[in-house]
């Protein structure tokens, strides 16, 4: 039948992309549809607060799925499409246009949506100077913002990844800016303090004004600009605004459809909903704990990918689990950071490297095992640390000092 | 016609397992890499983001792009695992008396 396919995956990010790889890999005979709901080829998100945006990298340097394997044979694309309702007893989904199409497997790979900024907030006659970054049209349109003539000044609300790699991109492309953080550092949670100052301290050098408690009250039109006043009573100007707030899970087809959903559509470790013929995948997830406490939702580029080979693994049959520990980097001006495992307070730190010489990395230890690492511009020592978290070897007083020593290989301790 | 050999470095230069980045003058920097008694010649710069290859981490014959983990079948410079999708140029190599000259046009 032409309406009836083996797996289909709803949404063409890293998560789906790779769903759909690792099951036309793993069977000869699987017939797989992907559901785009962008109109243009899939695309990779990263370099979209990168590269894009500062115009180093076009459309083809970004595209997920070679001419190749959109030309594989068992797979089939719809693109610029919306899915408006699955039918779980009849095993369908129904399209924006009204085309019904049937599966064996459902893979839900929908992503995440930018918080917005309280409306409330705003003054109406400033919205459209009010940008997010989630799609590639979101980027584009930054994009030309970025390299106005004159440069308009950035007013960033949000002092995590996105809002801090939009920092450097516009700094870099000559943008007076603003960095508006309501917490206490930068980063937030999964960075240790050492970490967030060091990142803060290379913002403040590129010229980043970097306000922490910044607690944002009221965006209002001034003249040809906007005026930004924060809670302790202090004024801000900017020509823009971009908010990277955090982002909310796009679950709403999978709650509709009556899965179990808690902000976040719930999945087991093999990626399976509370349908056994449905799994989900990658930032629209939250994992189900196997002890029932509520699992954390996972909004990293790596955990949408493994998800994706789980899920898929799963569809075609077999029994895989997602079990990788959480890995996520971030570029700012020539930083690359990586952040491996779970950092939290409590834990012992040991510094590898010098942080004056910007080759640095910060591991945290507990227990003797080593639990999390942050690693700047050291990403070629990162295979080794995360095989000493997943294996969670025991340290001798020797193999910690090891870990102290950049001299010292991490290869004959993993 | 016979294409043009280029020195590239010495075979002494390149650590067994390793890689050895080479810049020759008006190019993009060159990668050496040294498996198991053979050289290979690559392009040093990761077609995904603009790290230098010569500073991951190799590993059954494929270099992991230090920045985002991607990694290229060093042999081939095909793209093996995300987010690179796209081939390294690779060079035709000849070594000769502790020599490596590679074919770059």
């Amino acid at each position: 039948m032409q309406d009836c396919f083996d797996i289909i995956i709803i949404g063409a990010g890293i998560g789906g992309i790779t769903a759909a790889q690792t099951a036309l890999t793993s069977s000869g005979t699987t017939r797989v549809l992907l559901i785009n709901g962008e109109d243009c080829p899939p695309y990779d998100r990263p370099p979209l607060s990168k590269a894009m945006l500062a115009g180093d990298a076009t459309t083809a340097d970004i595209v997920l799925l070679p001419q190749d394997w959109q030309d594989a044979p068992r797979l089939s694309l719809r693109q610029g499409r919306t899915v408006t309702a699955i039918d779980r007893d009849g095993k369908s989904i129904l399209l924006d246009d009204g085309e019904r199409l049937h599966y064996a497997t459902l893979i839900l790979a929908t992503g995440c949506r930018p918080r917005l900024l309280d409306p409330d907030l705003i003054d109406p006659a400033c919205r459209d100077r009010i940008f997010y970054l989630r799609s590639l049209a979101d980027a584009q349109r930054l994009q030309a913002q970025l390299t106005a003539t004159p440069r308009p000044r950035l007013a960033i609300v949000g002092g995590g990844f996105i809002g801090l790699e939009v920092a450097a991109t516009a700094r870099q492309a000559g943008c007076p800016v603003n960095v508006l953080e309501a917490g206490e550092r930068l980063i937030g949670r999964g960075a240790p303090a050492t970490v967030a100052d060091f990142v803060k301290a290379r913002h403040e050098e590129a010229g980043v004004g970097v306000h922490l408690g910044a607690r944002l009250q009221r965006i209002a039109a001034r003249e040809q600009a906007l005026a930004l006043r924060l809670e302790d009573g202090s004024l801000l100007q900017a020509d823009i605004v971009v908010a990277g707030i955090g982002a909310l899970p796009n679950d709403e087809l999978a709650r509709s459809a009556g899965l179990a959903c808690d902000d976040g559509i719930l999945v087991d470790a093999a990626c399976r909903t509370s349908d056994a013929s449905i799994f989900a995948i990658g930032d629209a997830v939250r994992l189900r704990q196997a002890d029932g406490q509520r699992g954390e939702r996972i909004e990293h580029w790596n955990a949408a990918r493994q998800m994706g080979e789980v899920a898929a693994t799963n569809a075609c049959g077999g029994a895989a689990r997602y079990s990788g520990i959480p890995w996520v980097w971030s570029d700012q001006y020539a930083l690359n950071l990586q952040f491996l495992g779970v950092s939290a307070a409590g834990h012992r730190h040991i510094i590898r490297g010098d942080p004056a010489s910007a080759r640095w990395a910060l591991l945290e230890v507990r227990d003797d095992r080593l639990v999390a690492a942050t690693l700047i511009n050291q990403g070629k020592e990162r295979r080794n640390l995360e095989r000493l978290i997943t294996s969670e070897t025991p340290l001798s007083a020797a193999a910690l000092a090891a870990l102290g020593d950049p001299a010292a290989s991490l290869k004959t301790l993993a | 016609m016979i294409s043009p050999l280029t020195l590239i470095c010495r075979t002494e230069d390149v650590p067994a397992g390793g890689a050895l980045q080479v810049a020759l003058p008006d190019r993009e920097p060159l990668a050496v890499f040294h498996l198991q008694g053979e050289f290979f010649v690559t392009d040093d710069t990761c077609t995904h983001g603009a790290a230098s290859l010569c500073d991951g981490e190799i590993e059954e014959g494929r270099v992991f792009c230090p920045f985002h983990s991607g990694s290229f079948d060093i042999r081939t410079g095909a793209p093996v695992d995300k987010p690179c999708t796209r081939a390294l140029r690779t060079y035709p190599v000849r070594t000769e008396d502790g020599a490596i000259y590679a074919v770059l046009e």
